[in-house]
C-alpha cells in the first residue's frame, strides 16, 4: 500500500518537472501544443499527488502501524476526524498536504477562467510547478512519510509497536478542535502565497510589467492572506484553551513564523493600491511580495530544522539545509529578477505632498515591515548572536511588547487619519474639518475612561485611538449611507448594505479594519488587567478573586484504556449568586506526560480562567486562577475579520465585458 | 549608479543572513533524567530518586525519545507541566549568563533595520527609482 503512495509522488515529481520545462519552452518558442502537454502534466501531477495523500489517510483510517508515520502519531483508539488531522500532525504527513496543498492550487489557476492575465500563467505555472518539483523531491528522498517501520529505522518505536500492538497515538494536547482546523488554515495560508509570488514572476520573466499580474492576483493574496490570519487567530485561541498558562501568544518562534508573512502580506494588500490608483511603488510590490513568499517558506524551515526550540518544533530532521538552500535561491534568484527588470517598474507618479493619503499608505507599509522586521531580528537574534559571540541570548516577549506595541499603535491610528485624508494633497481646511469630530470623539472617551477609573496611560491612548478609528470607520459608512438615501431614496439599512454590496472589496478592508481594532482592544485589556492567584484547597474551601467565590467541591477521577483522567469541581458565585461550576482537568495518557484542562468561564467582560496544578495525597489541591479581560473580543476580532476578509472576496455577479486588453488595461 | 549599488548590498545582505543549524548529538534518557528533579517532592534529582514516580517519569521519556522528540522538547513538556521547578538548579560554577531582554545590539539593530526600511520605500516611490 506504501508502495503505491510512494510511486505516485515518483511519477507527480516527472510529471511536475515535465511540466515546467514545457511551459516556459512551450511559451518562449511559441509551440501551443507544448503549452498544451504542459498543462495536462500538471493536472496529471495533482491527481497523482492526490493519490498520494489518499493512500497516506487510508493507511492512517485502516491503522496500518507497518508505516512509520502511522506508528507514530496514532494509536487504534483514535476518532476519525483525529486520525484524519494525524496527516497534518506530523513533520512528513504535514508536508506531503503542504504539496499537495501546491498541487491543487496550481490547478485551479490553470483551470480558473480569466479574462486578464491568460499569458502569464504559463509563467506562473511554471513557477509553482518548480515548487512542487522542490516539495516532492523532499518527500521522496529526505522525509518519506511512506516509510515502512523497522527496527533499523526507528528501533524504540518498532518496539514500543510490536509490545503494544498499537500506535503511540497522537499527542493529547493536539487533541482540539482548534488543532484539527488550526494547522491546515495556516498551511493554507502559507501555501497560497506560492500563487501570487509565482504570478509576480511570471511578469518579470515575460515582462508583462503593467498592473494585469496584480489584478490577476488579488484575490488569491487576500484568501492566502485570510487563511493565514484566521490560522494565527486560531492558533492563539488553541494555545489559550489547551495549553494552559493563560496566556494566547508568547512570540515563540513559530509564532513569528506565521506573524511576519501576514504582516508583509498586509502591507502588500494596501500598496497595491497605490500601484493601481497612482502606478506608484512597483519595485517595491514585487520585493514585498517575493518577501512574503520568502518568509512562509521561512516559517516552514524554522518548524522543520530544528534550529530553534519551540512548542511548535517538529522532531529534528535533515530538511533545514534543504530549505535554506531552496530560500537562498528564490530570494536571490527573485531580487536578481526585479533588478534587471527596473526598467519596465519605473514610478509614474512620485508622492506630491506629505499630507496625503499616499504618505499613510508609505507609513502603513513602513510600519508593517518595520514590525515584521523588528520580529525576524528577535526570532533569529539567538543565533546571530551564538554565531558572532558564542553566546546564546534568548529574546523574550518584552522585546517584541515594547518594540511592536507603538508600531501597531501607530498603525492603528494611520487606518483612521487615512480615511480622512484625501489623495495627492489635503488642504488645511479640509483637514481640520475632517478631524475635529473624530478627535473630539477620542477626547472625550479618554476622560471619560480616565474618570471610571482607567489610570494606565499606554491603555488610555490604546483605547482612544480606537474611537477615533471607529468614528472614521463609522461615519464613512454614514455618509455614504446618507448619499444613497437621498440618491436612490432608499431607507438607510438599505442603503447601507447597498453601499456596502456595490463596493465589497474596500467595505471589506472597513470590516478588517473594524476586526483589528476588536483584537487591540482584547489585546489591551487583557495584557494590563489580566490578575492571577495561586491557591491551595482542601475540599470544601473557598477563595475569592475579583467579586468571584470559588468552592472547591472535590476531585473524582476516571479511566478509560489510554488514559486516567483527575476532575476537580469548583461552584462558582459571583457577588454570592451561584454562575455555575468550572471543572478543571488533568489527565496521564499513557504514552505522554500529564495533560492540563483549563475551565473557562467566559464572558464579553471578562474570562474566569481556573488550571488545575496539581494535589497530594490527603487532598490539598493546588490552583492557579485567571481573570483575562475583555480577551473575548480577540477570537470575536478574528470573526470579524472572517466576515470582512468574505465580503471583500466575494465574486462579481457577472464579470463586465472585458474593456481592458492585457495590452491597453491595467492603469 | 548609487541606488543599484545599495540595491545589491540589500539582496546580498538579506541572503548572507547567517543562519547555522544546530545539529543534536545522540541524547539518552539518562541525560534527560540528570536534568530534571523527580515529581515526588522528595527534592532529589530524577536519575537518582527511586520511587514509582520516577519510573513513570523515565517512562514518559523513554516514550519521547521513541518519538524522536529533542532533549529541549522533552524539557520544555515537564517545564509546561511542572512549572520552573521541575529542572534541576544550575550549579553556580556553570550558571549560564541569566536571560537578556533588552540587549543595546539588539535594539541598534532593530531601529537601524526600520530605518532601512524607509530608506528602501522613499526610494522605490521616487519617479525614477534605478532608472537611468
Amino acid at each position: 500500500m506504501a508502495d503505491i503512495g510512494y510511486i505516485a509522488l515518483l511519477l507527480a515529481l516527472v510529471a511536475s518537472i515535465y511540466a515546467a520545462i514545457s511551459f516556459i519552452f512551450g511559451v518562449r518558442g511559441r509551440h501551443p501544443a507544448l503549452v498544451d502537454s504542459a498543462r495536462n502534466s500538471l493536472l496529471a501531477a495533482s491527481g497523482l499527488v492526490s493519490i498520494s495523500v489518499a493512500t497516506l489517510l487510508y493507511a492512517l483510517i485502516t491503522h496500518d502501524f507497518q508505516i512509520e508515520y502511522v506508528a507514530n502519531y496514532t494509536s487504534s483508539d483514535m476518532s476519525l476526524p483525529y486520525l484524519i488531522s494525524a496527516l497534518w500532525a506530523g513533520n512528513t504527513g504535514s508536508l506531503l498536504f503542504w504539496a499537495w496543498l501546491i498541487s491543487i492550487f496550481a490547478a485551479v489557476v490553470l483551470l480558473q477562467k480569466r479574462d486578464i492575465g491568460k499569458e502569464l500563467v504559463p509563467y506562473a505555472s511554471a513557477i509553482i510547478m518548480v515548487t512542487q518539483a522542490f516539495f516532492l523531491i523532499l518527500l521522496l528522498w529526505v522525509a518519506n512519510p511512506f516509510q515502512e517501520l523497522s527496527y533499523t529505522v526507528n528501533p524504540q518505536l518498532f518496539n514500543y509497536v510490536q509490545a503494544n500492538v498499537d500506535g503511540v497515538g497522537l499527542n493529547p494536547m493536539l487533541e482540539n478542535l482548534g488543532m484539527i482546523i488550526h494547522p491546515p488554515t495556516l498551511l493554507i495560508g502559507y501555501v497560497g502565497f506560492t500563487v501570487p509570488f509565482a504570478f509576480a514572476i511570471a511578469a518579470l520573466l515575460s515582462r508583462r510589467l503593467s498592473d494585469e499580474w496584480l489584478i490577476t492576483i488579488r484575490r488569491w493574496t487576500i484568501i492566502a492572506w485570510l487563511f493565514l490570519g484566521v490560522g494565527n487567530i486560531l492558533g492563539a485561541w488553541w494555545a489559550y484553551v489547551e495549553l494552559g498558562w493563560g496566556g494566547y501568544w508568547a512570540w515563540d518562534p513559530v509564532e513569528n513564523a506565521g506573524f511576519m508573512p501576514w504582516l508583509v502580506a498586509t502591507a502588500f494588500l494596501h500598496s497595491i493600491m497605490m500601484q493601481r490608483r497612482r502606478g506608484m511603488l512597483k519595485v517595491w510590490n514585487m520585493v514585498l511580495i517575493i518577501l512574503t513568499f520568502t518568509l512562509a517558506i521561512f516559517g516552514t524551515f524554522l518548524t522543520r530544522s530544528g534550529i530553534l526550540s519551540s512548542v511548535h518544533t517538529f522532531s529534528e530532521s535533515a530538511l533545514g539545509p534543504f530549505f535554506l538552500a531552496f530560500l537562498g535561491v528564490t530570494l536571490f534568484g527573485s531580487l536578481v529578477l526585479v533588478f534587471y527588470r527596473r526598467n519596465g517598474l519605473k514610478s509614474e507618479a512620485e508622492m506630491e505632498s506629505l499630507v496625503s493619503r499616499e504618505s499613510t499608505f508609505l507609513l502603513n507599509n513602513l510600519l508593517l515591515v518595520g514590525a515584521a522586521f523588528t520580529i525576524f531580528l528577535g526570532t533569529v537574534f539567538p543565533l546571530i548572536s551564538e554565531w558572532v559571540r558564542g553566546v546564546k541570548i534568548s529574546v523574550g516577549p518584552p522585546f517584541f511588547n515594547q518594540v511592536n506595541g507603538p508600531i501597531f499603535l501607530a498603525a492603528i491610528l494611520l487606518t483612521g487619519i487615512c480615511a480622512l485624508i484625501g489623495w495627492r494633497r489635503a488642504s488645511t481646511k479640509n483637514l481640520a474639518r475632517n478631524f475635529l469630530w473624530p478627535l473630539v470623539v477620542a477626547l472625550v472617551l479618554g476622560i471619560v475612561l480616565f474618570i471610571l477609573g482607567v489610570r494606565q496611560w499606554y491603555a488610555l491612548v490604546v483605547l482612544s485611538v480606537c474611537s477615533f478609528v471607529l468614528y472614521t470607520i463609522f461615519y464613512e459608512w454614514f455618509r455614504g449611507a446618507r448619499a444613497r438615501h437621498r440618491m436612490k431614496a432608499e431607507n438607510y439599512l438599505k442603503a447601507f448594505f447597498g453601499l456596502v454590496w456595490a463596493n465589497r472589496p474596500r467595505y471589506g478592508g472597513y470590516i478588517v479594519h473594524i476586526a483589528i481594532i476588536l483584537i487591540a482592544i482584547g489585546v489591551v485589556g487583557s495584557y494590563f488587567y489580566s490578575m492571577e492567584k495561586e491557591v491551595i484547597l482542601m475540599p470544601g474551601e473557598e477563595m475569592t478573586i475579583e467579586g468571584y467565590t470559588l468552592t472547591y467541591e472535590g476531585m473524582v477521577s476516571s479511566q478509560t484504556e489510554s488514559r486516567i483522567t483527575y476532575t476537580a469541581t469548583l461552584s462558582v458565585h459571583n457577588k454570592g449568586k451561584l454562575i455555575g461550576q468550572l471543572v478543571p482537568e488533568k489527565y496521564f495518557h499513557r504514552a505522554y506526560p500529564a495533560v492540563t484542562e483549563v475551565a473557562i468561564r467566559s464572558t464579553l467582560v471578562e474570562d474566569l480562567y481556573v488550571i488545575l496544578v496539581g494535589w497530594d495525597e490527603v487532598g490539598a489541591t493546588a490552583f492557579k486562577v485567571l481573570i483575562n479581560p475583555v480577551i473575548k473580543w480577540i477570537w470575536i476580532g478574528g470573526a470579524v475579520l472572517l466576515l470582512g476578509g468574505l465580503v471583500a472576496l466575494w465574486p462579481e455577479r457577472r464579470r463586465p465585458p472585458a474593456i481592458e486588453t492585457p495590452e491597453t488595461g491595467g492603469k | 549608479m548609487r541606488p543599484k549599488r545599495l540595491f545589491i548590498i540589500l539582496i546580498l545582505s538579506l541572503v548572507l543572513l547567517p543562519v547555522t543549524p544546530v545539529l543534536a548529538a545522540d541524547i539518552t534518557v539518562e541525560d534527560i533524567a540528570g536534568q530534571l528533579m523527580c515529581s515526588c517532592d522528595c527534592g532529589i534529582v530524577l536519575s537518582e530518586c527511586e520511587c514509582d514516580t520516577q519510573e513513570e517519569m523515565v517512562t514518559i521519556i523513554e516514550q519521547q525519545l521513541a518519538q524522536g522528540e529533542s532533549q529541549q522538547e522533552i524539557l520544555d513538556y515537564f517545564v509546561a507541566q511542572y512549572g520552573d521547578q521541575i529542572l534541576v538548579p544550575p550549579t553556580p560554577a556553570t550558571t549560564p549568563p541569566p536571560k537578556q531582554d533588552s540587549n543595546l545590539v539588539l535594539w541598534a539593530l532593530a531601529l537601524i533595520g526600520i530605518l532601512a526600511v524607509g530608506v528602501v520605500i522613499y526610494l522605490t516611490q521616487k519617479k525614477r527609482v534605478g532608472g537611468k
